[in-house]
Parts: structure tokens; sequence; C-alpha cells
């Protein structure tokens, strides 16, 4: 049994605590919002801008010139992208991404025992729990919270010239899409080489495409068009997993909170009662003592 | 005689649309800085699509005119409606004439000073995009 004292003293302990929960939630909940605000604003160019792309690459014949960045290798060299947060107390979302991730590198490896797996990492959670797993090419641990399309784009050209010069076949990327607040999913994307675009459902081609003219010419606005949609592509990635972190870190915030508003709601309980039968024995006491010197 | 639909959308946020989040769609014509050059867009244009340089993107309407500041994207062009995708746009009302004009001066610096390519290319690029600005600024106040 506790004494008054220790129940009083852990009482006040996870009062402490539960403070700190509750401005983080507070915190975690404003950059939610604004996170998950940049998401929805950057759907409709990122949309557009997949759309020209399709129709661009439907537009130009297989044979005629072909982007380096849509030509499929053998893919004896992967690197995977992985998006993790930089902080922990994010709920799930990180270590499902790193469980992804492993699955992910495990499937290549079984499809092509060959294969020669590389990390590149933004987050210092998930280049702390993958260096074991796979060599860590790069890392990247200053993505801001709030990220924009320039802070990015380093990672971008990383990708971008490690693709054109050989060193990787194929680039991946494993973040936490954003489903909504209490949802998010670890989702795997091909950065590279650029997969076939889908459009409403069904893959772009001459035929369903509109007949386009294109100033000056197909094959070099998609040469300016695929830097631009790389960038955008990672950025909506760092979007999804700013958006995600923020969610599942207020979720978790909040069940911490509650936690411990219930424990401090038990606690005081017990202290009461403790207290009530301390009073009452100490009553007893007295009135024994009364009625033992009145008789 | 028809009239274009218009939407200007940069990763950050989309513009022109109107309070019922609907496109504007009494646009006469859409001017525009293309690679190859300047180019207008007028009603019934073929499908197009192309690149653009950083420049002015005037929408011309019977209300009047539009300008925006744009830093270079692309340009789609089918039935009547026009989409603009900005790396970075900007209405001319909102442009911060003092903050174009430092970032043109501070462009200026580095291309006569810069050693290496890489870095006079981004500053030049820099420069084109202060100027764009600051020519639209100065459009908009008319």
């Amino acid at each position: 049994m506790p004494s008054l004292r220790d129940v009083r003293m852990r009482i006040r302990g996870i009062d402490s605590t539960r403070q700190i929960t509750r401005a983080m939630q507070l915190v975690a909940t404003s950059k939610m919002f604004r996170a998950q605000d940049a998401v929805q604003k950057a759907r409709p160019y990122a949309e557009k801008l997949t759309y020209v792309l399709g129709s661009l690459v439907a537009a130009i014949p297989e044979y005629e010139d072909p982007n380096p960045f849509l030509v499929r290798r053998d893919e004896n060299k992967v690197a995977v992208v992985v998006f993790t947060s930089n902080r922990g107390l994010a709920g799930a979302v990180n270590s499902n991404v790193v469980r992804q991730t492993i699955e992910h590198i495990e499937q290549l490896r079984s499809a092509n025992p060959g294969v020669d797996v590389s990390i590149i990492g933004i987050g210092k959670v998930g280049v702390r729990m993958l260096n074991k797993v796979a060599p860590i090419h790069s890392s990247y641990l200053d993505v801001p919270d709030q990220p924009s399309v320039s802070d990015v784009s380093t990672i971008t050209d990383l990708a971008k010239n490690l693709y054109e010069s050989r060193e990787f076949d194929a680039i991946d990327v494993v973040f936490p899409s954003f489903v909504n607040t209490i949802n998010q999913s670890p989702s795997i994307s091909r950065l590279l080489p650029i997969e076939p675009v889908e459009h409403k459902g069904e893959e772009l081609t001459n035929v369903n495409a509109p007949n386009y003219i294109y100033e000056p010419s197909a094959v070099s606005v998609l040469k300016t068009l695929i830097p631009r949609y790389l960038e955008i592509a990672m950025y909506r990635f760092a979007l999804e997993a700013s958006a995600s972190e923020h969610s599942a870190r207020m979720v978790a915030m909040r069940n911490a909170t509650d936690n411990a508003s219930e424990l401090i709601d038990d606690l005081t309980l017990l202290y009461n009662r403790q207290r009530q039968s301390a009073i009452t024995s100490e009553m007893i006491d007295i009135a024994s003592g009364a009625s033992a010197l009145s008789q | 005689m028809a009239n274009l639909a218009v939407e200007l959308v940069t990763p950050e946020r989309t513009f022109l649309l109107d309070e019922s989040n609907k496109k504007i769609d009494n646009v006469d014509a859409v001017i525009t800085t293309g690679t190859e050059g300047e180019m207008t867009i007028l009603p019934n244009h073929a499908p197009l699509i192309t690149a653009l340089a950083p420049g002015l993107l005037t929408l011309r309407s019977s209300v009047g005119e539009t300008v925006f500041a744009v830093s270079g994207g692309f340009l789609e062009v089918n039935v009547n409606v026009v989409s603009v995708l900005a790396d970075a746009a900007e209405c001319s009302h909102e442009i911060d004439v003092e903050r174009a004009k430092a970032a043109r001066d501070r462009a200026r610096e580095i291309i006569d000073t810069a050693v290496d390519s890489d870095e006079a290319m981004s500053a030049r690029g820099a420069l084109s995009r202060a100027l764009g600005r600051l020519r639209a600024a100065e459009r908009g106040d008319r």
C-alpha cells in the first residue's frame, strides 16, 4: 500500500508529464493543419503536370530519341529513398515505414539475388533504424517541418544524377502516405525510371490524348518537364511525410494526455480514500480514548 | 465569340478562382512568354503544350487586364481551357517591388563576380525572374 505522500508525488509527476504531452499535442495539431493544407494545395499542380507528362510520353514514338529517364534498365542496383521524421514520439508512423522498407528490400533481393540495394535516408529515425538492413548511401537530416520545393531539390538532384550516371538502375521511394488524420499507411512509389502515367484510370496513349501541338517540340518540352516532374514528385512525398508525421504525433500525444488524465483520476480517488481512512482511524482513536477516559 | 477559361496553378497554390472555386472563364486573350518568344492565345486555339520562359502572363478580358509574373513553367491549351503550370507566380498587385529590386541587384552582382558557370547560370535565372516581377508590377499599376 503506497503512503499518502507517495501517491501525492506520483500525481504530481504524472501531471507534469501531461503538461508536456498536451503542449506537444497542440504544437503537432497546428503543424498538422498546415501540412494537410499544403498537401491539398499541391494536388492540382501535380495532377496537371502528370497529365501533361503522360500526353507527352504518348505523343513521342518510342523509337525517337528515348529520354533516359523513361527507359527501363536491368535492375542490378536499386536505391530506396526512405522518408521518416527527425523526431520520435509520432506513433507507429516511422516504424511502419521502416518495416515496409525492409519488406521491400527483401522482395527486391528475392526477385533478383544479385541486386545491390542502398538506402537514401531522410530523417534521423529511418537512418538509425535501417543502417543494418542495407548500406546508407546518403542521408538528409535537415528537411524542415514545412518543406518547400527548394528544400527537397537537393534530394531530387541527387536521385537524378545517380540515375543518369548509372550508379543506380532504379530509385524507389518509401513514405508514409497521408490518408487522413488517423490513418497513414506506408507506400512504395517508383521515382525512376518514370512509369507510364495513368489519367482517370487509364493509360494515356496517342489515341486518347488530344492532338497537341508542342512548342518548340515534344522532345524538348519533355526534357524541361522531367526535372520539374521529379522535383514535384519528391516535394509531394515530403509533404505527405510531414502531414503524416504531425497527424500521427497529434494522435499519439492526445492518447498520452488522455491516459495521463485517467491515471490522475484513479490516483486521486486512491489518495482521497486513503486520506479518509487515515482520518477515520484517527477519529476512532480519539473517540475510543475519550470513551476510555469517561468511564 | 467564345471565351477562354484560365487556370494558373503552382505547387504552393492555385490562382484565378472566383469565390465558389470555379475557374475564371471570361478571358478574351492570354499573352505569355514561351521559350521561343511571346505568344498570344485566342479562343478556339488548337490544343497546345509549351514550355514557358520567366516573364509576364497577361489575361485580357472585357473588364480589363490582369498581369502575373511567372517564373517559368508550362502552358496547356485544350478546348478553350488554358492551364498554366508555373513554378511560381505572383499577381501584379502582390509583388513587393523593393524586394524584387533587391533580388535584381543581387543577381547582377553575382553574375559580375561569379567564377563558375553554374553560379552564373542560376543567378541569370534569378535575374530574369526579378525583372519579370518588376515588369509585371509596372504593368499592373497602369
